[in-house]
């Protein structure tokens, strides 16, 4: 597939195929060296790798953020529309760890579903 | 943008320093506002207009901004020049801060609003 | 039915919005200054808003991204960084001035003390945000808001020059003050152009739903909306000119602003001002937490959404709840609402470019846009606002400092 990475691939939700949103794409694993056309093999999801998007401040927040990385093969893609949209669930791809984990604490709360 | 927020807090914070005429003006005039106000209020209070709780409460804001200017009129450093006209005026707020008070405690009064709105007015050279 | 609703969205956006404490203290601030001579800078800022939230309500709309999202993906992971960070300062600044501003008119309303009614202002919209529907929340706080048309009442009641009141908007630079002219203008279009609103109304509308096909709703509630906040903040303008100029008074309190509806029309009027006080800035409160809430959400890729329900995007319920804690200890430190107002407002101007200009760009991309790109009278327009925004925001700092915050 040829896309243009910066425009649709960069930083743009991901969504899993309920249509859950998971995290936006950090990062990008690209493959291919000189003389060979770049190839996307995996997207990167995660505080941890703020870092590497923007220095010390980057750092910072993804440290606040609790720094966590995760990868996204890129067979796992479905397609590239205005967001990029997964083949499977979020928690089997480990995505959207931060609510699945909080989820049970704000359901005790009553009304937590209206 | 940081360090535009960094600047306006030292330079706004350096205004509780000593009084200079500049202050002594600006305090004047919202001693006056305050004046000004008490009487807008007293003066719906004698015609039954003001509901009791915000008379009462508003009252209380206004003899509190007064009684703060009183303090620190009164115990603030000044240029020598002008030090009696600031002590002058810590006593004008402290009566403003009586005056107000005696709205603040008869709320529902006609007739002490009544008075409490001639003294301010005068107080306050209001129109 | 739903335009009905939707309507009622940037109805309860635009009064919640556009007449928020900030709004209050500025118009009437201003009036009690300088008169009439500022009406001017009012349309200026009311076009300046429906612009800004048009072309966000055209993204959400066409391309099914609000704010944040668009902002990231367009300029990047560090300069959307930047942009979320003096927004989320900003916007937490905001919420504390107008939860100090609920419990004051609560204080007014019911004598209560001032300390236990901010508590009971966090806990009373925690408790109605967390159990009522968006739909019922924007219809209470929406139509309670209206409740601030007495001051249009009261304005007209006060009898004001209408000669003067129509000379004072021809633009023109004040005869002395020029520092002062300068900073309310400042302040009243930093009033006028919240940003937190414009990012609650395009939240708001990908959580109704919006497609290409309610773009012409999305203008018809940017332009009726605002253009009713617009109306009440010349309002209280008159007011502060007709009432408080020539008493000599400048309103430092929100009782002072109440005042303003009672002089000319006694009990009734008063207490519809801080029944109005209370839901404008009550549901200003609401639209700016949820901003943050959205804002943080987006940018880093959670769910998010009111319609999600606290069990389906918990980030997202947990951020706006802390939020809300985090200005109650704002206030409960016992700053002054109004002073914090001031600072708010100021800044948020200062920090405007950085979403304006992304959002500019992203609603001329054709990537995202297709056909429903900016035309040319947005682009003027978008222009146009784009160097008064740039212009406004370079102005804000020294102008606040060379003016000692309003106080010259």
């Amino acid at each position: 597939m040829e896309i243009d990475i910066g425009l649709h691939l960069l930083d743009h939700q991901l969504l899993d195929k309920d249509g859950r949103r998971c995290g936006n794409a950090d990062d990008l694993a690209i493959e291919g060296g000189p003389g060979e056309t770049p190839e996307v093999v995996a997207i990167l999801v995660g505080p941890g790798f703020w870092g590497q998007r923007a220095g010390w401040i980057g750092k910072l927040a993804g440290w606040i953020g609790g720094g966590r990385r995760v990868r996204v093969d890129w067979s796992d893609v479905d397609k590239v529309d205005s967001a990029i949209e997964l083949k499977r669930g979020a928690t089997e791809l480990g995505l959207g760890r931060g609510d699945d984990r909080l989820r049970p604490w704000i359901a005790k709360i009553p009304g937590a579903g209206r | 943008m940081c360090a535009g927020v960094c600047g306006v807090f030292v330079v706004a914070g350096c205004n509780g320093g000593t009084v200079d005429r500049h202050a002594l003006t600006n305090d004047s005039s919202t001693l006056d506002s305050i004046a000004c106000e008490g009487a807008l209020l007293a003066h719906d209070v004698a015609r039954g207009r003001s509901p009791v709780f915000f008379a009462r409460e508003q009252a209380e804001e206004l003899r509190i901004q007064s009684s703060n200017f009183a303090d620190a009129l009164s115990r603030r450093k000044t240029i020598p020049a002008i030090k009696d006209q600031v002590r002058q005026k810590a006593k004008y707020a402290a009566t403003l801060a009586a005056t107000l008070q005696q709205l603040h405690n008869h709320p529902s009064s006609r007739s002490v609003a009544a008075s409490v709105e001639r003294k301010l007015k005068k107080l306050g050279n209001c129109s | 039915m739903s335009k009905v609703l939707g309507l009622a969205l940037g109805i309860l956006a635009a009064i919640g919005g556009f007449v928020d404490i900030g709004d209050l203290v500025f118009n009437v601030s201003a009036g009690a200054t300088f008169g009439y001579e500022l009406m001017w800078v009012i349309p200026i800022g009311v076009v300046g808003i429906i612009v800004y939230s048009e072309m966000c309500g055209r993204v959400a709309a066409v391309s099914g991204k609000a704010v944040f999202d668009a902002i990231r993906e367009r300029v990047g992971f560090k300069a959307g960084l930047g942009a979320l960070v003096s927004s989320e300062v900003v916007n937490l600044m905001t919420l504390a001035a107008e939860v100090g501003g609920v419990a004051i008119a609560l204080q007014l309303l019911s004598g209560l003390p001032y300390r236990w009614l901010i508590v009971l202002a966090i806990v009373a919209l925690l408790v109605v945000i967390w159990v009522t529907s968006f739909e019922w929340l924007e219809r209470i706080f929406g139509y309670g808001g209206l409740c601030m048309l007495v001051f249009a009442v009261a304005a007209i009641k006060l009898g004001p020059s209408w000669t003067d009141v129509g000379k004072g908007f021809i633009p023109h630079i004040a005869g002395d003050s020029k520092l002062l002219y300068g900073y309310f203008i400042i302040g009243l279009l930093g009033a006028a152009l919240t940003p937190y609103e414009v990012y609650f109304y395009s939240s708001g509308g990908i959580e109704d739903q919006w497609s290409p096909k309610d773009i012409g709703l999305n203008r018809a509630n940017a332009i009726i909306g605002y253009g009713l906040g617009g109306f009440l903040s010349l309002a209280l303008m008159v007011v502060g000119a007709a009432l408080f100029l020539s008493r000599g008074i400048s309103p430092e309190h929100l009782g002072t602003i109440a005042l303003g509806a009672e002089v000319p029309l006694g009990q009734i009027g008063l207490l519809l001002a801080l029944v109005g006080i209370l839901f404008a800035v009550g549901g200003a409160s609401i639209d700016t937490v949820f901003s943050g809430a959205y804002n943080l959400a987006q940018f880093c890729g959670w769910e998010w959404g009111r319609y999600r329900h606290a069990r389906g995007a918990p980030r997202f319920a947990l951020t706006w709840i802390v939020l809300l804690v985090l200005a109650m200890g704002i206030v409960l430190t016992g700053v002054d609402p109004v002073v914090l107002t001031e600072y708010a407002v100021i800044f948020s101007v200062v920090a405007l470019p950085l979403t304006y200009i992304p959002i500019l760009l992203v609603a001329n991309d054709r990537a995202y846009m297709g056909r429903y790109g900016n035309g040319r009278l947005a682009n003027v327009l978008g222009l146009l606002y784009l160097v008064v925004i740039v212009i406004v925001a370079l102005s804000a700092v020294p102008l606040m400092i060379l003016t000692n915050v309003g106080q010259n």
